[in-house]
């Protein structure tokens, strides 16, 4: 099991603080630096009054974690804070997504949560020009080659990642929350007309429940399994967030006008048999007529909780049905056959005399 | 497999290990009582893993802690990527303590920290000095800690590279200078053993009260030892830090205080014996 430790904590803080073994602790430790989550279980502790009955060591690498997510904390104001002239002058909306939403937000959920880049929602028909004036600001896109480049342009959701030239930092200038290629259509306007302002910022941020449904939309529509046990610890405490500012039935409502309700459904249910959230309680059972998918979620569960061999298993079935799902089926098949040869065309040309890598 | 534990105070690590020839050679380099088979009663800082996998034409050890993979090496060269991957864990991950790339040493209760980056003669510097009496903290990481201001040990085999290697084996033939590994990207890479006064004074903390920045130059005809202003000495140390930006206002507040209770200089030298000479009349 790949995050069990993680997972148990999350689930019930004060149980695992009362029963863990330091064997326990050591591999919650390890699986916590894995997940970027040490300072996330130390701002649970923390909050949950609970830091006095962990172990020194645990405490430790607790406040260390804290205090690293903490300076990720500061250089995500201090660039919001340099992108904002950019932004200002824009007549259209500008979202931020994902962590920098959460942040900018102080969600729960933001609270010692590790972030690598900064996402940022504009219109479609804005997306060019929004980039072209973020390589004014010293923004390159990453290089890659001509086929991931076409990738990302026709098919994707997002621009190739931005980095600035000095600072370092990434963007992923987003125009929709889900790839074009997919046959699935999902109506981001209301991302848009509901979104919230940030007071004294250009920037705006999603509802809660469309945040939530981002999420789950990420999760469910997807084939990424790499942090995993950070998604779905995220979507719990975003799903709380959601009802504290009584959001739930609007949330439901978005859902089905967005046409996601089965990323909805299903992560509510695998939220209450992970942790018993109560909220997605309650959602499921407004959402009566929807039932969640019984394969989708326990392929979810076994890759979080079940054997290696069985999650390895499931990893490999979500690769497939996350591509299935975020391709339709001719772009799936001539992005298949179409990766392979470039990467071998471009092996071959390396092989040519006179080649320059 | 043969799984152990390196218990290096103030860090622990469980290492899952599936090289013999590892255990072996660590069994050179660290006293018997601080590797021991794992203990399930204790909690470990750090985990990491040396596993043998496919990875294309053969079957190297990938050293990784958890998913973070580090380096792959082949057997020849475990030794010495096992030994930076155990500094790479903690530069990266603990941020309790301001971490400086440092050597530091400690004689009647005051500590000595040689901040440099690699090629300097830090480590020469340092192996030196140890043989001469005074007592090793650590040959690699300055460990400061954030609320008295100690220098906190972390004793390691002193990592000795290429020249160095040869002049400290012909100065101190006594010295035992175990697992000479050449062709690394740091070139012939071998380690010193602490001498039984660092091993056994490894959680005794020090004072601060010297800093010298050194810098080897073989061309340099005369030593100089030049006076560094506490301001230019803070922004060296801050350069020189793993985790300084980290740590934000308490890594300043640290670092102001131990730059305000030493006296700090540039050490610019050729030859070794010069240098020790100096550093006996200063410290």
């Amino acid at each position: 099991m790949l995050s069990s430790q993680l997972l148990a904590f999350f689930a019930s803080p004060a149980k695992f603080v009362r029963q863990a073994t330091p064997q326990q602790w050591t591999t919650f430790l390890q699986q916590a630096r894995q997940q970027g989550l040490t300072a996330r279980f130390y701002y649970v502790l923390q909050t949950q009054q609970l830091l006095d009955q962990v172990p020194l060591q645990v405490k430790l690498h607790g406040e260390s974690g804290a205090r690293y997510a903490q300076k990720q904390q500061h250089s995500l104001y201090s660039e919001l804070q340099q992108l904002e002239p950019l932004f200002a002058v824009a007549d259209y909306p500008c979202l931020l997504l994902k962590g920098a939403a959460y942040r900018t937000q102080a969600l729960a959920v933001s609270f010692g949560r590790l972030f690598s880049d900064i996402d940022i929602l504009v219109p479609a028909a804005q997306l060019r020009h929004v980039r072209d004036r973020l390589f004014f600001y010293g923004f390159r896109e990453a290089e890659m080659t001509d086929y991931d480049r076409d990738y990302y342009l026709n098919w994707s959701h997002q621009n190739p990642p931005l980095q600035h030239y000095q600072r370092g930092t990434v963007i992923d200038l987003h125009h929709h929350i889900y790839p074009t290629a997919s046959a699935r259509a999902i109506d981001i306007t209301p991302l848009f007309s509901h979104a919230v302002n940030i007071p004294g910022s250009a920037f705006k941020v999603p509802a809660s429940a469309h945040l939530f449904i981002h999420a789950a939309v990420h999760l469910f529509y997807q084939e990424e399994t790499h942090k995993l046990t950070k998604d779905v610890i995220d979507l719990n405490d975003l799903l709380l967030e959601v009802q504290h500012q009584k959001q739930l039935d609007f949330m439901l409502e978005q859902a089905a006008q967005m046409s996601v309700q089965s990323a909805v459904i299903n992560a509510c249910w695998v939220l209450i048999r992970l942790f018993n959230n109560e909220a997605a309680k309650l959602v499921l059972h407004q959402a009566e007529g929807y039932r969640h998918q019984p394969l989708v979620c326990n392929l979810l569960l076994t890759m979080l909780q079940g054997r290696p061999a069985r999650a390895w298993f499931a990893r490999q079935l979500w690769f497939v049905r996350g591509h299935s799902l975020k391709m339709r089926w001719q772009v799936l098949i001539y992005h298949s056959l179409a990766k392979p040869a470039s990467s071998l065309q471009r092996w071959f040309r390396r092989l040519l005399p006179g080649h320059k890598s | 497999m043969t799984d152990f534990a390196i218990h290096t105070a103030p860090f622990s690590v469980l290492v899952t290990n599936h090289s013999n020839k590892l255990t072996a050679a660590l069994a050179e380099l660290y006293p018997a009582e601080l590797i021991t088979n794992p203990n399930p009663q204790l909690i470990y800082d750090f985990c990491l893993h040396v596993q043998r996998k496919w990875a294309g034409w053969g079957r190297p050890f990938h050293v990784s802690s958890g998913d973070q993979h580090f380096r792959m090496t082949d057997s020849a060269q475990l030794v010495p990527v096992f030994e930076w991957g155990v500094n790479w864990c903690v530069a990266s991950y603990q941020h309790q303590f301001l971490a400086i790339h440092a050597a530091v040493l400690e004689r009647g209760g005051k500590a000595l920290i040689m901040p440099a980056p690699p090629g300097s003669g830090k480590s020469t510097l340092c192996a030196v000095l140890m043989q001469e009496g005074w007592r090793l903290l650590s040959d690699e990481m300055c460990l400061v800690d954030l609320t008295s201001g100690a220098i906190v040990p972390y004793v390691r085999p002193v990592s000795l590279k290429n020249q160095s290697l040869a002049l400290l084996q012909g100065r101190y033939p006594q010295a035992q200078i175990r697992q000479i590994t050449s062709g690394t990207t740091k070139g012939t890479v071998g380690y010193m053993l602490p001498s039984t006064l660092s091993w056994s004074g490894m959680q005794q903390t020090a004072t601060a009260a010297w800093v010298i920045f050194p810098q080897y130059n073989a061309a340099q005809q005369q030593l100089t030892l030049s006076k560094v202003s506490q301001a230019d000495a803070f922004m060296h140390l801050a350069n020189n830090s793993f985790n300084y930006a980290v740590l934000a206002e308490q890594g300043f507040h640290s670092l102001s205080r131990l730059t305000q209770q030493v006296d700090a200089y540039r050490l610019e030298y050729a030859c070794i014996e010069q240098a020790l000479s100096e550093l006996n009349k200063l410290c």
